[in-house]
């Protein structure tokens, strides 16, 4: 296990308190550096469904928060849509609402006060590589960028040999 | 304007001949006008043919890729406005989809900003509030175009200026992008012709009156520029890095990478910020040529 970071290394309180105090305990026991077993915390994940979307909603909430706002929003799951996916994976399909009123967070936007509803898809799996897990987001941002009032600029620039190889 | 840009400011030959019809005589400016202000009661697309009458016969839009004047008016009139012909009645009606014309993502009545705003230009050079018939000013102020490209809506700025014993009007219309558009991240000429075969976008090109403040032509050094940049009549200068490049396709703040779904560690992600363009090598000034969106030295078309 040399090498191997933990994920994470730290559970923050937020995410303690969302896992309840046994998850957590398992939890800090599999991704111990010296002693865990990331690949069983994986089974215990896809067996534990309550415990994989906590995961992810820690995983969300802490990370999506502090982009639009000082409260910690809604986070809420699709349990129809949610659990083991393929062989070492768990996935989770999320809805995250809060109000986009914290200046200068998110790319450095003013505040907009809008209400954002953020949809995605998380992946968490067991990388065998680094022999950490390791997780995969599927957002909706540009539905996000959408809300916020943001526009694509839809002109695509053209490098100059682009122009010559059609000469 | 009838087939779009390489750069985010035009001129070109269709601006520069509305130019030359519409800074006409005082009389004949005044007439104008008055087709403009006639036509905020009848709301019809009917002043693009009555405002300038001899404008779309004018022989120089056999040069421009629709062929004629009349389908550059038909083009004006369907993207930039909007309108559809209707086939039963042959005649223009509003287009009810979502977005206005060839516009994208936007959706609004451009036909009565174009016609407000050059109703207010011909007010301002000719000195004459809004409703007044009086005789206003004796010589007008002329009145300039340019076309500014993108916003996330349509505007069309006026904006005046007194010029020695005289003034000046300038008109901006700042638009969206829209549907085929693209951009070259050089200004410098990279054709001979502004419309290349297979190319659906104008490009950079190096005919009349193309120039690189300070570097010979690339084609012709002993004849090109056919006078001094700073004897031009005429200009639009556009000053910026030689080219332009673009970094990963999408990074994300916190730097993952190309990739922004992941795989990453728990809590370790952020923002797509999509493309980041980098300016590349020397600071250059360039005069595009007219056919993609300059001006002539002389203002010629």
């Amino acid at each position: 296990m040399s090498g191997r970071v933990p994920l994470p290394s730290t559970l923050t309180e937020g995410c303690r308190e969302r896992l309840g105090l046994e998850r957590a305990a398992l939890f800090d026991r599999l991704m111990d550096e010296e002693t865990g077993d990331p690949h069983q915390l994986m089974d215990v994940l896809r067996e534990d469904q309550e415990f994989g979307v906590a995961l992810v909603e820690c995983d969300t909430v802490d990370s999506l928060a502090k982009l639009f706002s000082e409260n910690p929003g809604e986070w809420s799951s699709e349990a129809e849509r949610s659990g083991p996916l393929g062989d070492v994976s768990f996935g989770v399909a999320w809805t995250f609402q809060i109000r986009h009123d914290r200046p200068r967070a998110f790319n450095g936007l003013p505040a907009t006060n809008r209400k954002v509803t953020v949809r995605g898809f998380t992946i968490i799996a067991f990388d065998a590589e680094s022999g950490r897990l390791k997780v995969r987001r599927y957002v909706d941002w540009a539905a996000v960028f959408a809300q916020l009032g943001l526009t694509l600029n839809w002109r695509v620039p053209v490098p100059a040999d682009a122009v010559q190889s059609s000469n | 304007m009838p087939g779009g840009m390489p750069f985010q400011l035009e001129k070109g030959p269709i601006q520069r001949l509305i130019e030359q019809n519409i800074n006409a005589s005082r009389s004949e400016m005044r007439a104008m006008l008055h087709v403009l202000r006639q036509s905020e009661a009848a709301d019809d697309i009917e002043w693009v043919n009555t405002l300038l009458p001899e404008l779309w016969n004018e022989p120089a839009f056999s040069r421009a890729p629709q062929g004629t004047g009349v389908k550059v008016r038909d083009h004006i009139v369907k993207d930039w406005f909007g309108y559809e012909l209707d086939p039963e009645t042959g005649k223009w009606v509003k287009g009810a989809g979502p977005d206005t014309g060839f516009w994208l993502a936007y959706k609004g009545d451009v036909d009565r900003i174009v016609r407000r705003a050059l109703r207010w230009a011909l007010e301002l050079s000719l000195g004459v509030a809004p409703g007044d018939e009086g005789p206003g000013r004796q010589h007008p102020w002329q009145i300039e175009l340019f076309w500014k490209c993108l916003a996330p809506w349509f505007e069309t700025w006026v904006v005046h200026r007194p010029v020695a014993n005289s003034g000046l009007v300038s008109v901006f219309f700042v638009t969206p992008t829209h549907r085929g558009a693209n951009i070259a991240e050089s200004p410098i000429a990279t054709s001979a012709t502004a419309s290349v075969t297979g190319v659906s976008h104008t490009v950079p090109s190096d005919e009349d009156d193309y120039e690189v403040l300070g570097e010979p032509h690339p084609h012709d050094p002993l004849h090109r520029p056919r006078v001094h940049a700073i004897d031009r009549t005429h200009g639009t200068w556009v000053v910026t890095h030689h080219h332009h490049e673009s970094g990963d396709v999408v990074s994300t703040t916190n730097l993952v990478g190309a990739n922004n779904v992941g795989p990453t560690d728990f809590q370790d992600w952020g923002i797509p910020q999509l493309s980041r363009y980098h300016g590349k090598d020397a600071i250059v000034v360039v005069a595009p040529s007219m056919a993609a969106g300059g001006v002539k030295h002389d203002g010629s078309v």
